[in-house]
């Protein structure tokens, strides 16, 4: 095999290709001002979402499709045309298309099958309408562009199906609905084949009741196409989801009618709401951290966020309270300790949680620790803290002298320390004299009552003097305000 | 979020409050929209206009952004390689940007005011042969393969972006990679130019 049977070649001499990196300084000049003239344009409003469908009411839905025994096949493209009567409509605004392809999408069309608006009704369907121009094109057209969209994005897959609906008013013109979804079927089909694609196309004519009520129950048409395929009467296919809804409520219904958290720290602050109601949930979710932006989710964002969570957590009333702290702390990922903790539960069995704590966990550690600190630091306090208010000493012999100052004054320390030896002088102020001073003067331990021969004594041990001593000053004033002062000087005939 | 997209979540944050910060996301992305088309396209005046509807594209279509699962730049990617699919589609579509602004008195970019910086530009792109061959043989390729060649060869882009610039599974976009460079090869190897590609 030659070396060019090989694509690694391709792929190092793609590696290794020399760019181009050139700079348009005038055509982006000329953009930008052209963007500029733009800019007054409104961004278009996003599409409103539809609210995602309780979750568990799709899935029934489907199991309960398995068992009706109708074929479900893979179901990529929706396509659905809500026909607006031009007699109840502005003369301009006598039509709209949905498309569903996953995405949903709904397309306004005049009388004249030409779209004047579009909207995007999920996710993907905003995606798709954000790539794409399709106001003011005819009905085939937007299909047309619509269908190599999909196809360019991968939403067209050969085992797939593509269905179409079309709802309209009481009052409508049925020929006009039958007609254009005929014209929309057949224009994917035509496109579908011009793309190679062999993708099944259907397309449904349902009326505005049926459509507003699945809408209303925050059903897309991808979750109800089945039922259509299935022939079954309008009347049966609100029977079928009555049904199912009930089921729902009976037997899948989560565990919580209502949750309500609050979790507050210094850096952080959690809230997380969720109330079950009939047909949708009401869901909030508000996470602050400190230094960084706020996040917010609400109804079916706030419900994604927190359905997994409140899934997994498993809480009951008669729990004890701080089991379900730990749950729910671990639940939420979040680390470290809080402040404030709330919690209000309504279960599912109509049981009540309700009930908050401060400062756990962590928190309460570092409170320890801060406690334990302040503990030593007044011990250290007490330690540090000088036991006479001044103290003044000076020993004097003929080979040696030693001076000691040290005053303390509104809570300031004044040291000094003078030394000599056979002419060597030492001398020691501030801090360091301080350092020296302290631990000798604690060990000392003098009060005023003591005799002047034991006070000497006690001095001249502790501050090392070794020997004789021809004269010794002491004057100590005790923090309890009383003094102890003296003078002493060898004399040579008392010794004799 | 590491920073850079802490970075682009503020830019289009800023956007989306007030368009007129929409000028910090066009001159942040406008070189390498610019220089991903004209590599993909190989030809200036094409990557001119893709680029020009690209931003316009972005800018209508900001407030619909929502951060999800795709980046912002991803986004921006995914608009620009549909505008280029949409540009060299059989039936060529209008340039609704330029139609738009046209109604309201705004003279257009136009070549002729543009010429030395084409000429300049044009003349820096044919120093680039290799380059060129592989546009033309792309352009040959099926959309998907050449999106993700693309994307990863002259974008610089890692197989996690790719995957969420065209929505595809990364091993979708290793698949599409590994059968789109095989396809290329041949396609490159039937050009009478390239004899001395591979060397």
């Amino acid at each position: 095999m030659s070396r060019y049977h090989d694509h690694d070649d391709m792929k190092k001499m793609l590696e290794n290709l020399t760019l181009p990196q050139v700079e348009m300084p005038a055509h982006k000049k000329k953009t930008r001002e052209m963007l500029y003239t733009c800019r007054h344009l409104q961004t278009r409003e996003t599409g409103k979402f539809y609210s995602r469908a309780p979750r568990k009411l799709v899935e029934v839905i489907k199991l309960k499709k398995k068992a009706l025994a109708i074929v479900i096949p893979s179901i990529f493209l929706l396509l659905g045309v809500l026909y607006l009567s031009t007699l109840l409509s502005p003369p301009q605004a006598v039509a709209n298309l949905t498309l569903q392809v996953n995405p949903v999408i709904t397309m306004t069309l005049d009388d004249d099958n030409t779209v004047i608006d579009i909207k995007g009704k999920n996710e993907d369907g905003v995606e798709i309408i954000t790539i794409s121009d399709l106001q003011g094109k005819k009905l085939d057209e937007a299909l047309a562009e619509i269908t190599s969209i999909l196809y360019e994005q991968g939403y067209l897959l050969p085992e797939g199906t593509v269905a179409m609906m079309v709802h309209g008013p009481d009052n409508a013109d049925q020929d006009k609905l039958s007609a254009i979804s005929n014209l929309a079927k057949e224009t994917v089909q035509e496109n579908l084949i011009r793309l190679n694609i062999i993708v099944q196309v259907e397309s449904f004519v349902l009326s505005e009741e049926l459509f507003a009520y699945l809408d209303e129950l925050g059903l897309t048409p991808a979750d109800y196409v089945d039922l259509l395929k299935a022939n079954l009467t309008e009347d049966e296919i609100k029977e079928v989801i009555r049904s199912l809804e009930q089921a729902e409520n009976d037997t899948e219904a989560l565990l919580y009618l209502k949750f309500k958290l609050k979790i507050k720290s210094g850096e952080r602050e959690l809230f997380a709401e969720f109330k079950q109601k009939q047909f949708g949930n009401l869901a909030k979710v508000m996470i602050k951290q400190k230094g960084q932006k706020h996040i917010q989710l609400k109804d079916s964002d706030a419900y994604e966020y927190l359905l997994p969570i409140l899934e997994e957590l498993d809480l009951g009333a008669s729990l004890d309270k701080n089991e379900v702290v730990d749950r729910v702390l671990a639940a939420f990922g979040w680390e470290g300790s809080y402040q404030e903790f709330k919690i209000e539960i309504k279960f599912a069995d109509k049981s009540f949680m309700d009930f908050k704590c401060k400062a756990k966990g962590e928190e309460a550690q570092r409170e320890r620790e801060r406690d334990r600190e302040k503990e030593r630091e007044q011990d250290q306090e007490r330690e540090t803290a000088l036991p006479y208010r001044k103290f003044e000493l000076e020993i004097e012999s003929n080979k040696r002298k030693l001076k000691a100052e040290i005053e303390q004054e509104d809570g300031e320390i004044s040291a000094k320390m003078e030394s000599s030896r056979d002419g060597k002088k030492t001398e020691l102020k501030g801090s360091a004299a301080l350092e020296y001073l302290l631990p000798i003067l604690k060990k000392l331990d003098l009060n005023a009552s003591m005799d002047k021969q034991e006070v000497m004594d006690r001095v001249v041990t502790a501050f090392g003097w070794e020997g004789f001593y021809e004269e010794f000053e002491i004057k100590v004033k005790f923090n309890n305000g009383s003094n102890l002062d003296f003078k002493w000087k060898c004399d040579y005939d008392d010794d004799d | 979020m590491n920073p850079e997209l802490e970075h682009e979540r503020l830019l289009v944050e800023m956007a989306q409050t007030d368009i007129n910060a929409f000028e910090v996301i066009f001159e942040e992305y406008y070189d390498q929209i610019f220089n991903y088309i004209l590599r993909r396209t190989g030809n200036v005046e094409d990557a001119r206009d893709i680029t020009a509807e690209t931003f316009f594209k972005a800018l209508k279509n900001i407030g619909r952004f929502k951060w999800r699962r795709v980046s912002f730049s991803a986004w921006l990617y995914k608009i620009c390689i549909h505008e280029i699919a949409a540009f060299y589609r059989k039936t060529p579509r209008n340039l609704l940007s330029m139609e738009y602004l046209q109604s309201r008195g705004f003279d257009p970019v136009s070549q002729y005011d543009l010429e030395e910086e084409i000429m300049a530009a044009h003349n820096a792109l044919q120093k680039h042969e290799k380059l060129l061959l592989c546009s033309r043989a792309i352009k040959e390729l099926p959309g998907r393969y050449a999106d993700v060649i693309t994307l990863r060869y002259f974008a610089g882009k890692k197989i996690s972006e790719i995957a969420l610039i065209v929505g595809k599974p990364e091993g979708t976009v290793k698949s599409l990679l590994h059968r789109g460079l095989r396809k290329l090869k041949k396609i490159i190897l039937k050009d009478k130019n390239s004899a001395t590609f591979f060397k």
